[in-house]
């Protein structure tokens, strides 16, 4: 999937961007979180760059981003990595470990809609 | 039981009759609609039995076989999925959240939980079973035991799966016939192995769903009461979730349709850690 911080950034700065923070907070993962392309209804986040503890499953990171959205229950919030969705019991740790870019990051997308009822 | 359940358990009844009137699906049209045909339910049932083998099939009561189903596949089952946390000890609270390094030109980086105490989970559960352990069982006398020193030396891993205990679930998935999707049932057990009730049930349900899509209703092919989420929308999600992974530039196959809804499910169970396989990937 494209990412908006990609093209906005050398592959240099990136590196030494991911390397910097992860010096200063070695139990923590940099992540890179982008709306998907192709999704419509939500809202864009006010921030890409999180850094997130890495026993943190990516449960409880889609309930970070959720708050940060406000989003109303009943909102359905998806979360893509590079690969697929990943499950909701891996933690940050494992998906940096198995999906990070080169540049050091880990990179993911949300899209959403309505769903159940 | 509220408005909305009441409503759901209304709407199912009717449903039951609906469903008997509604001809089975034929031809496959899952990439059009998110619908699966019971063929496809099946192929794609093997498929998650044969990644995640502690999903089996079962054939369930005899009086309540689906004719147009495999006898001894007429849905899948995975027994005894641990469930360790309540939804309530998921909950973020972003009063730890701080915004670090904010004139980098990227407006800074959300600390999502700046100040945590780097705790060690495992010493910390383990810590808490010892504890109980000594409280409430007083016939346990170590001299009597009459232990080998060697026996003492317990390690991390072992203590934790023989003393801690947690509430376990068995999930199932049956086929709607009338929804023409996958449909989840869930009954679970405390840490003594008793049955659940409804209110306990429902302190690992995403408060979000809670209500609104989880209905108690007789399984459709055992002879019991179970929770089930409501499968009134899983083709719509269904259909979303397969545009927005092609739209990444990937196909999604037929079988790979229930470890897909297994994982939009888990926004209702998030603290239920039955398998999908971690190493599954679109």
């Amino acid at each position: 999937m494209r990412s908006e911080f990609k093209n906005r950034k050398t592959f240099e700065d990136r590196a030494r961007d991911s390397a910097a923070i992860r010096d200063q907070h070695t139990n923590k993962v940099p992540v890179i979180v982008e709306r998907s392309s192709s999704e419509k209804s939500l809202p864009i986040l006010d921030k890409t760059k999180f850094l997130v503890p890495d026993h943190v499953t990516v449960t409880e990171l889609i309930r970070v981003l959720r708050r940060r959205l406000n989003l109303a229950p009943g909102q359905a919030f998806f979360l893509l990595s590079d690969r697929g969705l990943p499950p909701g019991t891996q933690t940050l740790a494992e998906l940096w470990e198995s999906e990070h870019d080169e540049d050091g990051f880990l990179y993911v997308f949300y899209a959403a809609q309505e769903y159940f009822g | 039981m509220s408005l909305q359940n009441a409503w759901n358990s209304v709407k199912s009844v009717g449903l039951d009759v609906a469903e008997s009137l509604t001809p089975v699906l034929k031809t496959s049209k899952f990439r059009e609609t998110g619908v699966l045909t019971p063929d496809e339910f099946v192929f794609a049932g093997d498929h998650l039995v044969s990644t995640c083998p502690t999903w089996k099939w079962g054939s369930g009561e005899s009086d309540k076989l689906k004719p147009y189903l495999p006898k001894d596949k007429q849905f899948l089952i995975t027994k005894s999925v641990p469930c360790h946390r309540r939804c309530k000890d998921i909950e973020y609270n972003n009063a730890f959240e701080k915004l670090v390094d904010d004139e980098d030109g990227d407006g800074g980086w959300v600390d999502t939980h700046h100040g945590e105490v780097t705790e060690n989970v495992d010493a910390v559960e383990v810590a808490e079973a010892v504890v109980s352990d000594e409280s409430d069982d007083e016939a346990l006398d170590m001299e009597d035991m009459n232990l080998e020193d060697e026996d003492l030396v317990v390690p991390v891993q072992r203590m934790d799966d023989s003393i801690k205990k947690t509430r376990t679930y068995d999930l199932s998935i049956t086929y709607d016939k009338y929804y023409q999707t996958p449909r989840l049932w869930l009954t679970g057990y405390n840490e003594e192995g008793l049955p659940l009730n409804k209110d306990r049930i429902f302190e690992d349900l995403s408060q979000e769903h809670a209500n609104k899509t989880v209905t108690f209703e007789q399984h459709s092919s055992l002879n019991s009461q179970q929770c089930s989420v409501h499968p009134c929308r899983h083709a719509e999600v269904m259909k979303k979730l397969i545009q927005t992974v092609q739209e990444g530039g990937r196909v999604l196959e037929v079988h790979e349709y229930i470890l897909i809804f297994l994982k939009f499910i888990q926004a209702v169970i998030p603290t239920i850690e039955y398998d999908f396989t971690k190493s599954f990937h679109l």
